[in-house]
């Protein structure tokens, strides 16, 4: 995409509406204003309660039918937070590796693809949506904001349907919609990033007030300041990673774990305060309940808990035959110290020898 | 704030026992736990030969187990009485020679408090008492903490030839189980007999102190604090407990503690004019105290007649409004006893 492209899609964004050229027909379709959002719902209300008369299913009830066609299963889900924390080590290689194109690129093809197997995935849920009472009335909601929103182009005046129905507009439209990752794009590149300085400092930039501002507009302006903080922060990547959404994702992922890392290690440095305690590899705090055991498991850092459902494993299928000295985990300790103390013991003979 | 690799472990509830004793009962169960550290640490000594670069073998010595417990003083039996069966109140020479096995229930994800069958159990056997230390400090509550050392721990149903029974059968066997979950265990309703030793429960005016300490009393004594002024006081003893070992056996023969062993009290005083304490070069300066501490748990630290001061630091009162305190630290050798609440 060149930078026509993306100038297109601000004057968009900054118009607030979508002008439509079909042949000699000019139409603008403009993003709703409070008003006509606030009187759709009752549109919505209305389809909903017909549908539901005419014995449409509600949402909830369409997951039987998907479930007894297997159209989808609760494994799905699974499969779905699988591929999400997939990408999301992916993309904190991607940040980890931005140096090494080759790499890179291969990573990237890779997010690509996981993207498009979490998108089929979870695309099986909402499969037959459309047919439930919610997405009937959530249809009719759109196609009557849609027929209040749209303007010949010349002047200004509602548009009589005569040339294509609103079905065909609706379809129209909704392929136009705006990719969030164009959106991210324009954030960061001039000439909205000069708007943007200049706007924070007068008056505003989009004109209206911040009630009327489209969701284009609030899109834009959470990607500036997202973009406003990374510059501001200490160890604020270059210009390569933040240029590059897979790196930057992988940057703010790794950001939003040491952060939790270290949230997590001054919540257990209060807790233990005797030094002794504090100091030993492995801590047992008293639990009064479930929930207070499960917030003491999730002290633990990943590698932590790891352990802790190795031992268990362990433990369950030993038959009296465990030793503490058994215990995979010990065994890599000794392993390690093994190492470390004959490695030390090579480097003093040989500092002995010369 | 160093990080080092922990792991976390949601405790159900802790027994300290005499060795070898099954089942474990409810007289046994420590209450007020505030949280126990465990650690192992493993000897390797490596032997090379002359011609090969290889190690000839790698020699395991007796690995070190040391488990540390923490808990409030609050009118039940203290972790020192419990791991010294019941010796801490008697004679330190006595206490320190007894040995115990600790035993940490891990919590079942299922329950909702110490009931029932835990899903591991963690013995660590023929512990002795290492360190013992009281606190009673103006914030917060008054805790005790105890250091046990031993060499042997297992999980579980293990016994590998060391132990008589496994640890979750002396845990669960025959009445035990139900004395730990019955009304006499943690069962969701137990509480503080004494209630919690805080500031208010630590009784001054009956305790004896050095005359240093009480030296910088005013004239507004309410409640139990002799208006002493103190803010804070701390026993602690390291027995060391040293290992000896034998021809022909792989474990410790014995443990023994280090006599003789320091004892030390702190008290921290805020200061109302000086640290009072004079000193010459022309004779000695100190003489014996006597140091008996008591809080209305039932409680009673007595660190016996013969204390002499080791140190007074002054330290406050700078310009940035800090109040001044004086800290006077004393010592004795093979002197402490503790006597506790009783209740189990």
């Amino acid at each position: 995409m060149d930078d026509v492209y993306y100038e297109k899609i601000l004057y968009r964004i900054l118009q607030g509406r979508l002008r439509l050229r079909l042949g000699d027909l000019v139409l603008f379709v403009e993003e709703p204003t409070a008003d006509i959002i606030e009187e759709s719902f009752e549109i919505y209300d209305k389809a909903y309660k017909e549908a539901y008369y005419n014995k449409v299913p509600i949402k909830e009830e369409l997951l039987d039918i998907l479930i007894d066609n297997n159209m989808w299963s609760p494994l799905d889900d699974k499969t779905a937070e699988k591929i999400e924390k997939e990408i999301e080590e992916m993309k904190l290689q991607a940040f980890e590796k931005f140096y090494d194109t080759r790499f890179l690129n291969s990573i990237k093809m890779n997010l690509r693809k996981k993207e498009e197997d979490l998108y089929k995935t979870k695309k099986k849920k909402l499969a037959l949506d459309h047919t439930s009472c919610e997405g009937v009335a959530s249809f009719s909601r759109s196609l009557w904001v849609l027929n209040h929103t749209t303007f010949y182009a010349k002047n200004h005046k509602a548009y009589d349907w005569q040339h294509l129905t609103v079905h065909n507009l609706f379809d129209l439209y909704m392929s136009k919609q705006i990719k969030y990752e164009s959106i991210r794009y324009i954030s960061r590149k001039d000439p909205w990033r000069s708007m943007w300085s200049l706007g924070k400092k007068s008056c505003g930039i989009f004109n209206r007030d911040l009630m009327d501002t489209t969701k284009d507009q609030h899109t834009l302006c959470h990607y500036s300041i997202m973009y406003d903080n990374i510059y501001e922060h200490p160890n604020s990547p270059n210009d390569k990673v933040i240029n590059d959404d897979d790196c930057l994702d992988g940057w703010m992922i790794k950001q939003r774990r040491e952060t939790e890392k270290n949230k997590k290690q001054q919540e257990v440095d209060a807790l233990t305060k005797n030094s002794k305690i504090a100091n030993s590899q492995e801590v047992f705090l008293m639990a009064r309940d479930q929930e207070s055991a499960n917030e003491i498991y999730n002290l633990n850092n990943p590698h932590a808990k790891n352990l802790v459902k190795q031992r268990e494993q362990q433990i369950k299928n030993s038959e009296g035959n465990l030793n503490f000295k058994e215990l995979i985990d010990i065994k890599q300790d000794i392993a390690v110290q093994s190492h470390q103390q004959a490695l030390q013991g090579a480097k003093t003979k040989g500092r002995g020898r010369r | 704030m160093a990080f080092n690799q922990r792991i976390f472990y949601a405790c159900q509830a802790v027994a300290i026992a005499p060795r070898g004793t099954d089942p474990v009962a409810a007289t046994h169960v420590v209450h007020g736990v505030q949280s126990v550290g465990m650690t192992s640490t493993f000897t390797l000594e490596q032997v090379f030969e002359l011609g090969q670069l290889e190690i000839y073998e790698n020699v395991e010595e007796v690995a070190d187990i040391e488990v540390t417990l923490e808990k409030v003083i609050d009118g039940y039996k203290t972790i020192y009485n419990l791991a010294s069966n019941g010796e801490a109140a008697n004679s330190i020479v006595t206490a320190a020679s007894k040995r115990c096995d600790v035993y940490v229930a891990i919590f079942d994800d299922t329950l909702d408090n110490a009931t029932g069958t835990p899903k591991s159990v963690c013995m660590n056997s023929g512990m002795a008492v290492s360190s013992v230390s009281y606190n009673y400090s103006v914030d917060g509550n008054a805790t005790e903490s105890v250091t046990l050392v031993g060499n042997d721990r297992f999980w579980n149903s293990v016994t590998a030839g060391v132990i008589a029974d496994s640890p979750i059968n002396i845990w669960t066997d025959g009445g035990g189980q139900a004395d730990l979950t019955g009304t006499a265990g943690i069962n969701g309703g137990d509480t503080p007999p004494s209630g919690v030793v805080r500031r208010a429960d630590v009784d001054l005016a009956n305790s004896t102190l050095p005359s240093e300490v009480t030296s910088q009393m005013g004239d507004d004594a309410v409640g139990l604090g002799g208006g002493y002024h103190v803010q804070s006081i701390s026993v602690s003893c390291d027995f060391g407990q040293e290992l000896i070992q034998e021809l022909g056996r792989f474990g410790p023969y014995t443990r023994y503690a280090t006599f003789p062993v320091e004892v030390t009290a702190e008290f921290e005083v805020i200061a109302t004019s000086g640290d009072l304490v004079s000193v010459s070069g022309n004779a000695p300066n100190l003489v014996d105290r006597s140091i008996i501490i008591k809080d209305t748990a039932g409680t009673v630290l007595n660190l016996g007649t013969k204390n002499k001061l080791t140190s007074v630091s002054y330290t406050g009162g700078d310009t940035g409004g800090g109040n001044a305190t004086v800290t006077y630290s004393y010592s004795n050798f093979n002197s402490l006893t503790v006597a506790d609440g009783g209740q189990t």
